[in-house]
């Protein structure tokens, strides 16, 4: 067996003990299911592109690179990508919840509520 | 109305309550997330309270109370520090000017009074120096005192406001102000005694400040700030 044949079947054995691991989470309703689904898909490519290892050699010869420049590379703007988009979301929380936070304030007061009164409510 | 955001300010909000309440005042007090009695205090003083269930900073703070302010039809919000550093009796100052003016900011400088003295570090003042010099350009007035807590905000900027307000440090004054003036909202600015803080810690150290300084200033010339639409007309036209 060829380097590069063993080298697609580690990818894919990672790819697959990463879903293994996504699923748990999942499971474990650790993971919502929009992240869920985002990494099953990530692992789902790693899964059926690893035979596609093939072609890093070339592509990176083409690009003037070593194909370790050129998978460190492709790593180092997935991350990037990824983590753009998780700040995208926690930004999006960190708003709701600001909002949150002001409008059960104002209702709270409309209503008459103190913070303090249903704080000593519930130690009793 | 008047509002004040508070965050651990239990000895000296009441008596701020009590010198704008008998001024004849509806007085809202905003307590940011306070781990100590200010809630209680302020509202044994005849405030009403907002009561933030966690921290949100200063503009937090605000913007809830502008949202209280238009929901309950107030025209316009004098906003003042809750430790007691701005004296009650000055809101007169900020509404008359607002009134002949017909600004939409007023603003109280401490720097305009010839007694006040900033004790900070030359590296402090040089970066609000900076800070004096954008906001006075955004604005097309001279502004002395870019970070003030005692000003006024009227409508229809109020209710802007009390949908967007930055809530990180500087934010809610420096850039709150630079974009008005980029808006074409007016504000003019009117001297306003300020006295020592007597109890409790001010809002950032010295070294935070001036980088905070630095990334307010890089906030405004990049155009990262908040967004609000332009002024349509004056209520003068």
């Amino acid at each position: 067996m060829s380097n590069r044949a063993i080298f697609a079947i580690e990818v894919a054995i990672v790819a697959l003990a990463f879903a293994v691991h996504v699923a748990r989470l999942s499971k474990k309703r650790l993971l919502s299911f929009k992240y869920t689904i985002g990494w099953m898909s990530v692992c789902l490519f790693g899964i059926f592109a690893s035979p596609l290892v093939f072609l890093i050699t070339p592509l990176a010869k083409w690009l003037r690179l070593t194909p370790t420049a050129l998978l460190i590379a492709m790593s180092t703007i997935s991350v990037a990508v990824i983590l753009i988009q998780l700040s995208v979301s926690i930004s999006g929380n960190q708003r709701k919840m600001e909002t949150l936070v002001r409008e059960n304030a104002l209702l709270r007061e409309s209503l008459g509520i103190s913070m303090k009164d249903k704080q000593s409510d519930h130690s009793k | 109305m008047v509002v004040i955001p508070a965050l651990n300010e239990q000895e000296t909000i009441s008596k701020v309550v009590q010198d704008v309440s008998s001024l004849g005042f509806n007085v809202l007090v905003v307590d940011d997330g306070s781990s100590d009695l200010t809630a209680n205090r302020a509202r044994s003083s005849g405030a009403q309270i907002l009561e933030l269930s966690m921290n949100l900073g200063v503009g937090g703070a605000l913007q809830s109370g502008f949202s209280y302010a238009v929901h309950h039809n107030f025209e316009a919000v004098v906003q003042i520090d809750a430790d007691g550093q701005h004296p009650a009796n000055e809101i007169f100052n900020l509404i008359d000017r607002a009134n002949a003016t017909d600004a939409d900011v007023v603003l109280g400088s401490r720097f305009l009074m010839d007694t006040f003295e900033m004790k900070v570090s030359r590296t402090r003042k040089f970066a609000m120096w900076i800070l004096k010099l954008v906001a006075s350009r955004a604005c097309k007035t001279r502004i002395s005192d870019s970070s003030s807590g005692f000003r006024l905000i009227r409508m229809p900027l109020l209710g802007h406001f009390s949908k967007l307000f930055p809530s990180h440090y500087l934010g809610d004054t420096f850039e709150a102000l630079v974009i008005c003036g980029r808006r074409n909202y007016k504000v003019v600015e009117i001297p306003a005694s300020f006295s020592d803080r007597k109890h409790g810690q001010s809002s950032a150290s010295s070294k935070v400040a001036v980088l905070l300084i630095f990334r307010a200033l890089f906030v405004t010339t990049f155009g990262l700030h908040f967004q609000l639409p332009e002024k349509v007309a004056s209520r003068a036209d």
